[in-house]
């Protein structure tokens, strides 16, 4: 097992870059998305377009284990939102 | 490394004392403003039992009786800056730690004074006699530390050659580690220094890591920290008091403006650029008032800055009436100019450089950053992309 270093960010290093934001969903029976609340409004999801499954650095102390939902919502706006499947979080991506 | 502390203890007290000679005989509490609350900032020497960083309110439900005046800081950091000043002309090495206490290097200097007597009269009369300072000298910033905090006011102190038995007696309070370390070390009985120093360095150093193996050191009276000297950032300043305070903006800008004629005249500010401008002021019955005007680009003409600061103050709500003003040119630069090249690389770049010095005295630090892609084969969408510190 991989332990975590605990270095903090300084202002010299490197800065993390569309890092996810939390966000909350209401999801279906299935677990699918459809409603997010953006900037303080829920909004409906139209459709899923597309959905995926990342799973990465499994032999670390926290893991990395994600499904994502590529939402239709109003408007046409595509939004990437994914489930946290170690925490149970839905987070927004950018 | 041989070193002279110079420690002034409840420097803001004394400070306070000088303005209002009616404080000296009582018990006196000078706070400072945060956020949230008040904090206990200095006290007069006779309170044991209200320290610095303590709640306001803690303190005066410990003290009842004791005179509570607010912390003008600005004022004691210039009290201090010219101290550390005029200590600079004795040694080229001067650091100024925390406010009060003043590192100088000594090495070298005795072909220069001759004996080691006269450089401890240069160096106690360079701060003022009502601040009683106390000067201590010995290998190491830590040692003369502890040997400034036992000299009495306005005279030296060398520990004896055997630093060890010298430190022995202080209490593990005086070492420069956080809180909690020290503790850690009361919890394991360890309440001296000398009780650390007859411990073997492995256990400390595994019980506590490279800050163990440091406090292991400073109780032995090893002290490698180098001196820092500190840059001195020029500055021109000039002031002026009201006749009556006031808090109308016409006579503030009148005064502004004479001050800037003043200050553009001085022989120092020739040819020359400033990136900043402090404006302070004391405020009847309030605490200092104090505004940051950064300019956009430097300047070195009366007209441009004060049309800046006009239109600063136009839109700043005085604090109350002020009883002077004063305003302090910081960041002086030498000329600038805009002039076009046939290299328009070389010019852009050093504008940019030039920007970003700017924005390093607005903010402290470089603040503008650019995207860099660092694992843009990463299927983790946030690893893909990071910002690095811009340098042009």
């Amino acid at each position: 097992m991989v332990t975590h270093t605990g270095a903090k960010a300084s202002a010299g290093a490197l800065r993390a870059l569309n890092q996810p934001q939390p966000v909350a969903v209401k999801s279906d029976e299935d677990g699918h998305p459809i409603g997010l609340k953006l900037h303080g409004h829920w909004v409906g999801v139209e459709t899923v377009s597309d959905r995926w499954r990342l799973d990465d650095e499994w032999w670390r102390q926290q893991p990395i284990s994600r499904m994502y939902y590529e939402c239709v919502v109003d408007q046409g706006i595509r939004v990437t939102v994914f489930r946290d499947q170690v925490n149970g979080q839905w987070y927004l991506q950018r | 490394m041989r070193v002279a502390c110079v420690l002034v203890d409840h420097f803001a007290f004394r400070i306070e004392a000088l303005r209002q000679p009616g404080l000296v005989k009582r018990r006196v509490i000078v706070f400072q403003r945060s956020a949230s609350q008040s904090m206990v900032f200095d006290t007069s020497p006779d309170m044991r039992d209200v320290s610095p960083g303590m709640p306001l309110q803690e303190a005066l439900a410990r003290c009842k009786d004791a005179v509570i005046i607010e912390a003008n800081v600005p004022s004691y950091e210039r009290v201090f800056e010219q101290t550390l000043l005029r200590l600079g002309n004795w040694s080229p090495v001067v650091e100024g730690a925390d406010l009060g206490c003043a590192y100088v290097g000594l090495d070298g200097l005795q072909e220069t004074f001759g004996t080691e007597d006269r450089l401890i009269d240069a160096l106690l009369h360079s701060v003022p006699d009502h601040l009683e300072p106390r000067l201590g000298i010995s290998q190491g910033k830590f040692p003369a530390y502890l040997a400034a905090m036992k000299a009495p006011p306005g005279r030296v102190y060398m520990p004896p050659q055997a630093l060890p038995e010298f430190l022995a007696q202080f209490p593990v309070e005086v070492l420069p580690v956080p809180w909690d370390v020290k503790t850690h070390l009361r919890s394991f009985g360890l309440e001296t220094l000398g009780q650390v120093a007859r411990l073997p360095v492995g256990p400390i150093q595994a019980q506590f890591g490279p800050t163990g193996a440091r406090l292991w050191r400073l109780s032995q009276g090893i002290d490698d920290t180098p001196l820092l000297a500190r840059r001195h950032d020029e500055e021109v300043s000039e002031w002026m008091s009201f006749p009556v305070p006031t808090a109308n903006l016409s006579p503030l800008l009148m005064t502004v403006d004479h001050l800037l004629g003043r200050l553009f005249s001085r022989p120092e500010m020739r040819g020359r650029y400033t990136r900043k401008a402090l404006i302070s002021g004391s405020v009847f019955n309030r605490t200092p008032w104090q505004h940051d005007v950064l300019f956009k680009s430097p300047v070195g003409d009366r007209a441009r800055a004060y049309f800046v600061i006009k239109s600063r103050l136009e839109y700043h709500t005085l604090p109350g009436p002020l009883e002077d003003v004063r305003i302090t040119f910081k960041n002086l630069t030498g000329e600038v100019g805009r002039q076009e090249s046939l290299f328009h690389d070389l010019r852009r770049r050093d504008q940019l450089r030039d920007t970003v010095a700017q924005l390093e005295a607005a903010y402290g630090h470089n603040p503008i950053y650019q995207v860099r892609e660092v694992e843009p084969w990463s299927r983790i969408p946030e690893r893909r992309q990071a910002l690095v510190p811009y340098v042009p």
